[in-house]
């Protein structure tokens, strides 16, 4: 930090405020809140629940003109986790080096406390630290990998789409026994020995295949005198998750809260934020 | 046994209620011992009514509205019954009793045992059953943290010398950010756990739904409250208010899910 130029130091400081945190998270609470009541009262129709069939960059391409509402209130959010990322950040930044200045000083001190306020220190920043890489990970699977809603699922058909790793053939669809829970479809990739099988909703080759009931839409490719598609249908739909990356971070950021809260319940009894 | 599962719970809120109204025309500013044993007897008879759900059902009561009443509602009365026998503040007793009172208004009416229905996703694996026990643990934290702000608050507007107060308002700003750093921490442990759960059943940790917007407008607003030790320049007051925030954002759930 003693070889940073002043001025930078000072945009660090600023950007590092808890103030700015404090003031980004209250208008990040008023936001989502105000998402939710919107996905629920419909005031954008089903503007966020398209969300959940299509890639985040398919849907800002292909369906931001559709629900205008919700592209705003995606636009504003971005900046918004944008500007608290470089807060984050910025305090990561600080903490680390008052880190290795503290572990220094620690290591020549004589002072019984030095280590644990060290450790403390460190948990502090394991907390940020893994924050910053959870919101690193969202903007990650945001803008990579799969996820569509795909072809309709009927006994007996091959699946194609061109997003899909391998084209599947649907041999045997279980209807639940109770209306809430989905069927099960069992699938075979093409050309493949029948051996080979398995079961959606459920993970094959690192991508999450699951069932989708959607309203059948017509079909304008298909002849006159054909019977047009009606009711319910069922839908294919892919993702593609990195979850070891994702409980990599889910279990450093647990790590750091949780050391955190026991360092601060066992060894500091009174708050001592100093 | 259905309707004495049932009644006993009911009969449960109107011993709190009982106790409550007790606290109010006392003059006294410390819990006595009459409304003490109310309270007490009151957390007995909710215990009760737990058993005989969970025996008739033959599992944890936990559904959507019996979640809301039953477990989160005996949280709160074991947190009432110990800071009543630790504090015997009468007026951080009377605002745990109010945060108990509108938890049960939002989980009116209360289902009998056998027309309860468990959500698919909470009868498989033990991710998610165990997110959502955890997640209760967190509402009953918050709900303290509720009526430390709501007490705070009050005792702020009295004059302390006319009062005598047990605890004192300084006091209570204490615990107030004690508190949501805690439920921050349990709510952040059931959001993990919970990932995990989803991750396995449903293959994304997230989806956007009114639950999870909610979720992550609850964990901004806590988070934001427990940095607001290190922000001048606002109004001491602030914390209490976002305290009395928050519990009202988790009740304005329930009213969100019934749109």
């Amino acid at each position: 930090m003693n070889r940073i130029s002043p001025r930078f130091k000072n945009v660090l400081e600023m950007l590092s405020s808890a103030k700015l945190f404090f003031g980004l998270s209250m208008i990040l609470s008023i936001q989502f809140y105000c998402a939710a009541i919107l996905c629920k009262k419909g005031f954008d129709g089903s503007g966020f629940m398209t969300l959940n069939d299509h890639h985040l960059v398919d849907w800002i391409v292909n369906f931001h003109s559709e629900h205008s509402l919700v592209a705003a209130w995606l636009f504003i959010t971005g900046i918004l986790l944008f500007v608290m990322a470089l807060n984050v950040c910025a305090r990561v930044f600080i903490e680390f080096n008052v880190l290795l200045k503290f572990r220094k000083s620690a290591a020549n001190s004589n002072n019984g406390r030095a280590r644990p306020i060290f450790f403390r220190k460190a948990f502090v920043f394991l907390i940020h630290f893994s924050f910053i890489l959870m919101i690193f990970f969202y903007f990650i699977s945001s803008v990579t990998g799969i996820k569509f809603l795909g072809p309709v699922i009927e006994k007996g058909k091959l699946l194609k789409h061109p997003l899909l790793p391998v084209q599947m053939e649907c041999l045997e669809i279980v209807k639940s026994k109770t209306r809430k829970e989905k069927p099960m479809v069992v699938f075979k990739p093409a050309d493949s020995d029948k051996k080979v099988q398995f079961q959606i909703p459920g993970w094959y080759e690192g991508i999450y295949y699951d069932v989708r009931n959607t309203i059948a839409s017509p079909d304008i490719s298909a002849p006159v005198d054909e019977k047009p598609n009606r009711g319910l249908q069922l839908r294919l739909f892919a993702h593609r998750f990195n979850v070891k990356f994702y409980s990599t971070v889910l279990i450093l950021w647990f790590s750091g809260f949780f050391c955190f809260m026991m360092a601060r319940r066992l060894i500091f009894w009174k708050s001592d934020w100093e | 046994m259905d309707e004495i599962a049932r009644t006993l719970f009911y009969l449960s809120i109107s011993l709190y209620f009982i106790g409550f109204a007790h606290l109010c025309f006392q003059k006294d500013n410390t819990v006595k011992s009459t409304p003490l044993a109310i309270l007490l007897s009151a957390l007995a008879v909710h215990s009760l009514s737990i058993v005989l759900y969970a025996t008739i059902i033959e599992s944890v009561p936990m559904d959507m509205k019996t979640q809301d009443g039953l477990l989160r509602l005996w949280g709160v009365g074991v947190v009432l019954a110990f800071v009543s026998i630790k504090y015997r503040d009468k007026i951080l007793a009377q605002t745990i009793i109010f945060a108990l009172l509108l938890l049960f208004i939002s989980a009116f009416p209360m289902q009998l045992p056998s027309k309860m229905r468990m959500p698919p996703h909470l009868s498989k694996g033990l991710a998610l059953p165990l997110s959502v026990l955890i997640y209760d643990l967190s509402v009953v934290i918050f709900a303290y943290c509720f009526s430390l702000s709501v007490a705070c608050w009050f005792k702020k507007q009295v004059n302390k010398s006319d009062w005598g107060c047990i605890l004192s308002g300084k006091s209570l700003y204490g615990k107030i950010n004690d508190c949501a750093l805690w439920g921050l921490f349990v709510f952040t442990i059931s959001q993990i756990v919970g990932s995990f759960g989803k991750l396995t059943q449903q293959g994304t940790y997230w989806e956007w739904n009114p639950m999870h917007l909610v979720f992550v407008s609850i964990w901004m607003l806590y988070a934001g409250m427990i940095h607001l030790k290190w922000v001048n320049g606002f109004s001491r007051r602030l914390l209490p208010a976002l305290g009395v925030a928050g519990f009202v954002g988790i009740m304005g759930f329930r009213v969100i899910r019934m749109l």
